[in-house]
């Protein structure tokens, strides 16, 4: 075997991208390598571009290149409707279905004491401050596994007392471990579906 | 549903080769070490089971091979299909027809029924694996079962660590925790508690046609909640007694209480038989058990589990095994390995294929002897 230990390293960096196994990692090299200078270098430069402009909106957490993001700052988003999620895909995830007119709190990841995350690690404060601040509804849309039902459950301790109306997303358990992987109508019907809890 | 062929390649000492089954009885004979319970393992591990041995799946794929493949061709009333089960390094892939399923799946795809030589222990074993046995049977009947068990372990696990955590955990997420194990351990306890009397009678009725002496026997779970199969009462019974013994919980650093501590225990006239029983006749309990088992799964799923059944005679009297024979059900397919052929044949075992393995390949084959040609 001949030694590229170059190679190598651009395969492991490959392979601790999400959703990348070492065979399609092994694919994404052979073609970067094949590939014209100019479309390696598009690459660079779109990595490099997108991670010095987009930053996390100060006020919902999602990614933006504004600051607020586009929805926060929409005058035409019910700012009474709040929809808490994980991540800021989550809310990529949502917008998808064209259903839901409110805004959106991104937590920051899910309560997960094996791993260290407790409620100090997510952006609970702030997601009471805004709740505080005019909110009707939360609906929290974390993921239907162990930590997000979880995650869901301390938020309807915390927000209680606040006397808002809490829904949970009636996604059915077997839908998978993510919100990522429920498609466009199953999304639409949770949404529309939701209970209060 | 019957397992047409098995194709292997990589699997521990087993040649590549592709094996044809008889669709009734296929008995696998061969001196020990030649590869039987391997065989037997390969049906396991493509009905989504734990392999019998190693914990790592590195050491059930061969040496020299980086992964092993194992693929059932099956026809039952849902058709014919191929279901396949890939083992890499840590990795275990199931495939019906070209396409990824769960493990799950793959158990509902082949259904199997298994006895091997560490379930022979299961009376005296750990409560554990009674708790294991009763899943499976609930994981048949009950659809969200396997999900519930996975979910009531993984918040254990989360609310555990929280308990043992150096400083007083925060209130609410020890509280939110406590509720996710809650409601998963009220749908665990609801469906062990719905399915163990299908099982209990079963085992009596089994028992009863293997000669077993005990009379009144009964399957119970032992366990921390009451006897209703109702969640809502399940949940807010746990959830009560949890609130009741966290000083305790604190102390100890992890959940005391919940399904995860369920046992079941046999009683013969309602007093538990493990401690009275010879070894032979936990031995004789445990067949009848797995024979309720494929009972109960036969009716859940409308069609018979295939039932294997490793090195079944090493263990038993002729007169046990004569019992065996006649108890096995009248349908089904049967795999069964044994060291010594020729006592085996002289069973009353239905017509089938004997299939003879010497250093991981099938060197021969033949037929049994039906037993309407028997003196
Ligand atoms: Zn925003």
């Amino acid at each position: 075997m001949t030694r590229l230990p170059s190679f190598e390293r651009l395969l492991a960096a490959l392979e601790r991208l999400p959703g990348i196994g070492p065979k399609s990692s092994r694919r994404l090299a052979h073609h970067l390598m094949a590939a014209a200078p100019e479309e390696a270098e598009a690459l660079l430069a779109a990595v490099r571009e997108a991670r010095e402009r987009t930053r996390s909106c100060s006020t919902c957490h999602a990614l933006t290149e504004e600051e607020p993001c586009a929805i926060c700052a929409d005058p035409g988003r019910d700012g009474r409707l709040l929809a808490v999620v994980e991540e800021p895909h989550d809310v990529e995830v949502l917008e998808r279905t064209r259903e839901f007119r409110g805004r959106y709190h991104v937590l920051g990841g899910a309560l997960a004491p094996l791993r260290g995350i407790g409620p100090d690690d997510l952006h609970v404060t702030d997601l009471l401050a805004r709740v505080a601040d005019g909110v009707e509804e939360v609906i929290l849309a974390t993921n239907p596994n162990v930590e997000g039902e979880a995650t869901a459950l301390y938020l309807v301790r915390r927000l209680k007392p606040l006397g808002v109306r809490v829904t949970r997303l009636a996604l059915g358990l077997p839908v998978g471990a993510a919100l990522e992987f429920a498609d466009e109508l199953t999304l639409s019907r949770s949404l529309s579906g939701r209970r209060e809890v | 549903m019957e397992v047409r062929s098995l194709s292997i390649d990589g699997f521990r000492n087993l040649a590549t080769a592709r094996l044809d089954f008889h669709p009734r009885l296929n008995l696998i004979v061969g001196r020990n070490g030649q590869g039987k319970t391997n065989l037997v393992e390969s049906l396991a591990v493509v009905s989504g089971r734990s392999s019998f041995r190693a914990a790592e799946p590195a050491e059930i794929i061969c040496d020299g091979a980086s992964r092993a493949t194992l693929a059932c061709r099956l026809s039952g009333p849902a058709g014919e299909g191929l279901l396949g089960a890939a083992l890499g390094a840590g990795t275990r892939e199931h495939v019906w027809n070209g396409r990824k399923v769960s493990r799950l799946s793959a158990s509902r795809l082949l259904p199997l029924v298994l006895l091997t030589e560490a379930d022979l222990r299961r009376l005296s074993a750990p409560p554990a694996e009674r708790r294991r046995a009763l899943d499976r049977v609930a994981a048949a009947r009950e659809p969200g079962h396997s999900a519930a068990v996975s979910r009531m372990e993984r918040s254990r696990l989360q609310r555990n660590r929280l308990l043992s955590a150096p400083h007083p955990p925060d209130r609410d997420e020890l509280l939110a925790f406590t509720d996710a194990f809650a409601e998963a351990s009220a749908a665990v306890s609801a469906s062990r508690r719905k399915v163990l009397p299908l099982l209990s009678t079963a085992l009596a009725r089994a028992a009863e046609r293997l000669g077993s002496p005990y009379p009144a026997l009964a399957l119970t779970l032992r366990s921390d909640l009451g006897a209703t199969a109702d969640e809502p009462r399940l949940r807010d019974e746990l959830l009560s007694l949890l609130a009741r013994t966290l000083p305790e919980e604190r102390r100890a650093g992890r959940t005391l209480h919940g399904p995860h501590r369920d046992d079941v225990v046999l009683l013969s006239g309602g007093r538990p038989l493990a401690p009275r029983a010879s070894s032979g006749e936990a031995r004789t309990l445990v067949l009848a058990w797995t024979l309720a088992e494929r009972e109960v799964l036969s009716d859940a799923a409308g069609e018979a589990p295939a039932l294997a059944f490793d090195d079944f005679d090493s263990e038993w009297d002729l007169g046990v095994l004569e019992r065996f024979a006649r108890a096995l059900p009248d349908e089904g397919q049967l795999f069964l390995t044994s060291a010594r052929a020729e006592t085996v044949r002289n069973l009353p075992l239905p017509p089938g294929a004997v299939l003879e393995v010497e250093a991981g390949q099938v060197v021969s084959r033949g037929g049994t002897v039906p037993a309407e040609a028997r003196p």
